[in-house]
């Protein structure tokens, strides 16, 4: 009688020896918590992933007019508000009164303005068009600044907007100014330093103040006379025409009154000034309705400065080579 | 030393535990089947809400009710900042919502429209056709001239008044400055304009007599801001039926 050959799988433990349903089992048996917590934390994943997609469909296209807009163009949505309002401007009476007909024209031509404003966009008019980049401008520009509108000056800050822009409330003055040069450098003046210059306009103002006359100056100390003020000029055209430094001295001096030397990009200058009408200040009870105006409108200004500051901090720009903003 | 495997445990006590498993799932199907079904219902009821003209919202409860539940939070997070919690305003200029003046027409429509554009918000749409102008500040009106249309509006409210001044002020009313343009000669208001009835005795800047006075002097210039864009429309609708339920109570 042989004996029989060892058999391998005698040698294993007895949960190995069954097949992998009867070890899972008795796995379960030994150890029934983790496999069940598993299942059931499956169970629920499941669950809570169908309810979320059930919940949040992605995107697609409406095949229908959603609730509240009275049409849809693209995509687009012509609100059913906007609609009713419309009706009611363009006819006077309640939208309830309006006829079907009615309201088909009004809708139409709303359709009509979405699909030109789609159009626009698509043919880049906000990029292109002056127009269009105008209003787009003074759209955000109506955003930005209305809030600030809803503050209220005091009267002192009125007062303070006044007084800082006292210029603005005048009646134009005027003058009557000739303008003195002394040259520095050039081939006439070769030799001529600024110091020496300087020197010059001193002992010729000294003259001048002394009643000694503007030819006695230009042949004595070598002045010419620009000609920037012609005759008699209103101050905005004399500030024009000499410059703000020039203006500046002008503009302190009386009827006969010489300037100290102002020196300049071209020289050395004395002002004679032979007629001057200053302007007069209208005191602020006079102006109160532009000051107020102008308060307001500095304050738009301000915020859309601010809001252009806010804008150009998140933003990319960069300039050509060679040009500067 | 003896090397026995652990015994199984007893068949009841496994199939108990397969029981409260089987049980647990059961119960997170119920809840969350229930739960879809909840939110499914309260999708439809935003539906019909939305679907529905403005001013017929009013003969279904359940949308009322339905609106009501949602603008609550909305109106607690978004709107109470100005009108207060109780839609009584806070005496900054934000209107009392609960009583029946309404500077730019009443009804769900108008309310909606002023909630969807705001009111002088910068938005083309919004209501801002005028502002109160700051009749003194601009030298429009003399000092004298509004105490005397302060006395005046003291009198179309049946408050004590000045006589002489209130006969005074009438005459600024209707000529110096011109506040029929605005507020209608009978001062009952112009809704289109969103000028207020000056008889009805309800103030957005308070009714006190130095308070008429500022109005007048300073001007008012009350803006709201447009609310498109920051609430879905459902949540617009919402909070206008919400407040229009709340102005008919």
């Amino acid at each position: 009688m042989s004996t029989p050959l060892p058999n391998a799988d005698a040698a294993k433990p007895a949960a190995a020896r069954a097949p992998w349903l009867m070890r899972w089992s008795a796995g379960l048996s030994r150890r029934p918590t983790r496999p069940a917590v598993l299942a059931i934390s499956a169970a629920i994943i499941g669950l809570g992933a169908a309810a979320i997609g059930l919940l949040h469909p992605a995107h697609r296209d409406l095949a229908q007019v959603p609730p509240g807009d009275a049409a849809l163009v693209n995509q687009e949505p012509v609100l059913m508000s906007d609609f009713i309002s419309e009706t009611e401007q363009a006819y006077g009476v309640p939208f309830a009164q309006t006829s079907p007909a009615e309201r088909a024209i009004v809708l139409r031509r709303m359709i009509d303005e979405e699909l030109m404003v789609q159009r626009s966009l698509a043919l880049d008019l906000p990029e292109q068009d002056t127009d269009v980049r105008t209003a787009l401008s003074d759209g955000v520009t109506a955003l930005v600044t209305a809030p600030v509108l809803a503050d209220h000056p005091t009267d002192d800050q009125l007062r303070a907007f006044y007084a800082a822009h006292r210029a603005n409330y005048a009646t134009q003055g005027s003058m009557s100014v000739t303008d003195l040069v002394l040259h520095i450098g050039g081939f006439e003046n070769a030799d001529q330093s600024l110091d020496q210059a300087m020197a010059d306009a001193a002992q010729a103002v000294y003259e001048l103040r002394s009643g000694a006359g503007i030819d006695f100056a230009k042949q004595h100390f070598s002045f010419a006379d620009t000609g920037k003020v012609n005759g008699e000029e209103p101050d905005f055209a004399a500030r024009l025409h000499l410059g703000p430094k020039l203006y500046a001295a002008a503009d302190k001096l009386s009827d006969g009154e010489v300037s100290e030397p102002v020196q300049d990009t071209d020289g050395v200058h004395v002002l004679v000034m032979q007629h001057r009408r200053p302007p007069v200040f209208t005191d602020y009870d006079g102006v109160r309705n532009n000051v107020y105006t102008d308060y307001v409108a500095a304050q738009k200004a301000q915020a859309r400065q601010d809001n252009l500051k806010f804008l150009r901090r998140g933003a990319q720009i960069l300039v050509a080579p060679g040009q500067t903003e | 030393m003896s090397d026995t495997p652990p015994q199984p445990r007893p068949k009841s006590i496994r199939r108990l535990g397969w029981a409260v498993a089987a049980g647990l799932v059961v119960l997170m199907l119920i809840a969350v089947g229930g739960y879809v079904a909840w939110r499914v219902h309260r999708a439809q009821l935003g539906a019909r809400l939305l679907a529905a003209m403005p001013d017929d919202v009013d003969k279904h409860a359940d949308l009322v009710r339905y609106a009501d539940a949602e603008a609550k939070p909305l109106f607690a997070k978004n709107c109470s900042g100005c009108h207060g919690l109780d839609l009584k305003g806070r005496g900054v200029g934000a209107p009392d919502l609960t009583d029946s003046i309404w500077l730019y027409g009443s009804g769900v429509f108008h309310i909606e429209r002023t909630i969807t554009y705001g009111v002088r918000s910068g938005q083309k749409k919004a209501n801002d056709i005028t502002e109160m102008p700051a009749f003194g500040q601009r030298g429009q009106l003399s000092d004298t001239d509004i105490k005397n249309v302060v006395q005046y509006l003291l009198q179309l409210n049946h408050r004590p008044y000045n006589d002489q001044a209130a006969f005074l002020g009438k005459q600024a009313y209707e000529t110096k400055g011109q506040c029929f343009d605005c507020h209608a000669g009978d001062a009952k208001g112009i809704i289109d304009y969103g000028a207020p009835d000056l008889t009805a005795n309800v103030w957005d800047f308070g009714g006190s007599p130095q308070d008429l006075y500022d109005s007048i002097y300073y001007g008012r210039h009350g803006i709201m801001p447009a609310w498109i864009g920051k609430l879905t429309p459902e949540q617009i609708r919402a909070l206008a039926v919400y407040v229009d339920t709340a102005s008919k109570r």
